[in-house]
């Protein structure tokens, strides 16, 4: 299993109150979170990966522990194999478009100038935003920002892929989009994706389960 | 009691408030490893450009106007009973105790303040309200030494460049008023008369108040402005703070290093 989440507790007061999350995913699997309440969804995608502090429970990715006290360094190291496509905002202003989508790849990663340049333009060809390489992170809208934040999760070949809901409000073809380009990086190393949505799955989704306050469930149960 | 007990937390939050920036100055200055890695030194040195391009370069022009004006006041608060022959060393003598030594380095950093230090501190105040901090946190990514160091940095070296500007362009206002005073004097000659006055200990106390300066405006900028929490109105709050406290550090750093340089 590349992710397991262990009898998951979260209380971030009265607008987040989650408990009893279990479940696991493996690396072929693709995992939608349908949550009718997107705010739930980001809370539980966050404390995944550990940014929640009144958490309690166990994540595990890769068999190493997520949540608990340890240094920044080595929670930071953790974090390396996970990409984490934000629904809102979640680019850095002090760089481009170009620059924020190479940036994880420029931190973790011994690569040259060249092969930054040549990756770069190929995950900007496959999600669609070549256009927008240039471009400032002001200068985006919110959709274009999604697809600027996939494309930075998935330029590090990551084990693990968190979609925080950004298929709500695209178009169809801006779906579509989303849908080739991660199953693209998924033909060619195979990584778990989950996914929280409201309305919207990926055609990729294996498994879909339903967020409540007391926990995980089947749809309709 | 209740006086005792304000007076006590506010020498505790300022004690604390030392130990932050301490640290945070350690953080800054702290060698890296990561320079090592060329690819991060690449996104470290695309930030320091930006960075001293926005200080350094873009400042040049108010830089060099208000270095114009200074130039032409301290040719017109040249006593106006001195002889001619006298006129060229009374402006030397004027120019390096007033323009060099004091308030070159004064000005600059209140330029320095007024253009980049607000500018950074809003700039890492978004970071943190627009969760951008939180953001390369998840990437993995430590911001301090990608983001904070390359714009510490580029504070001295930026401070150190409009001082250059600004000496240059008040000599050059200087040189132009003080040529219908003495229509036989050469630039060449100004500029001998002046390099025969400066000493090697006058390079040395501006290039520290410029550092040192630098290292101050940069320094609150990124505290004040990583300190901010999540709500718009604290990033006006942050700048207010950080500026009045660069404001005072600038100019009592100055006054020290000026009386314990030349009160000797």
């Amino acid at each position: 299993m590349i992710l397991e989440v262990k009898d998951l507790a979260l209380d971030r007061g009265k607008e987040v109150h989650l408990r009893g999350i279990s479940f696991a995913v493996d690396a072929c699997e693709c995992l939608v979170i349908r949550s009718p309440i997107l705010l739930l969804g980001t809370a539980l995608l966050e404390a995944l990966i550990g940014l929640e502090e009144r958490v309690e429970g166990q994540v595990l990715f890769n068999g190493e522990h997520m949540l608990g006290d340890m240094p920044l360094q080595r929670r930071l190291a953790l974090r390396r194999n996970i990409g984490y496509v934000h629904r809102v905002g979640g680019l850095i202003s002090l760089l481009n478009v170009r620059e924020n989508i190479a940036l994880p790849l420029c931190y973790h990663a011994s690569v040259t100038r060249a092969q930054v340049a040549e990756l770069t333009d190929q995950v900007a060809d496959v999600v669609g935003i070549r256009e927008l390489l240039g471009r400032e992170v002001d200068e985006l809208d919110m959709v274009q920002m999604r697809l600027v934040n996939l494309a930075r999760a998935l330029i590090n070949r990551p084990r693990l892929l968190l979609v925080d809901a950004i298929l709500e409000g695209m178009d169809r073809q801006q779906r579509e989009r989303v849908a080739s380009a991660v199953g693209y990086f998924r033909g060619e190393c195979d990584f778990g994706v989950v996914m929280t949505a409201r309305t919207r799955d990926l055609p990729q989704t294996t498994r879909v389960l339903e967020l409540r306050a007391d926990g995980l469930h089947q749809p309709g149960e | 009691m209740i006086g005792i007990g304000t007076l006590g937390n506010a020498v505790r939050r300022r004690v604390q408030r030392a130990g932050e920036l301490l640290a945070l100055l350690t953080l800054l200055v702290r060698p890296r490893a990561y320079l090592g890695h060329p690819a991060r030194r690449r996104i470290v040195y695309t930030v320091f450009r930006r960075q001293f391009r926005d200080t350094g370069v873009q400042a040049m022009s108010v830089t060099i106007l208000v270095a114009l004006l200074v130039g032409f006041l301290l040719v017109f608060m040249l006593p106006a009973t001195s002889a001619r022959e006298q006129l060229l060393p009374t402006f030397a003598e004027l120019y390096l105790l007033v323009i060099v030594r004091e308030v070159g380095p004064v000005m600059c950093a209140m330029i320095l303040i007024a253009r980049a230090g607000t500018a950074i501190t809003a700039k890492i105040g978004y970071l943190k309200i627009f969760r951008e901090y939180q953001s390369m946190h998840i990437m993995g990514i430590d911001p301090v030494p990608l983001f904070f160091v390359p714009i510490f940095w580029a504070f001295p070296l930026a401070m150190l460049l409009l001082v250059v500007y600004f000496n240059l362009f008040a000599l050059v206002a200087a040189y132009l008023s003080l040529s219908p005073l003495d229509p036989g004097l050469g630039a060449r000659t100004l500029l001998d008369t002046l390099l025969r006055r400066a000493d090697f200990q006058d390079a040395l106390v501006v290039v520290l108040k410029c550092v040192v300066s630098g290292f101050i405006v940069g320094l609150y900028s990124i505290y004040f402005g990583s300190k901010m929490r999540g709500r718009l109105h604290h990033v006006t709050q942050a700048m207010h703070n950080a500026t009045t406290r660069q404001f005072i550090g600038v100019f009592t750093v100055n006054v020290v290093i000026s009386v314990l340089v030349y009160s000797r």
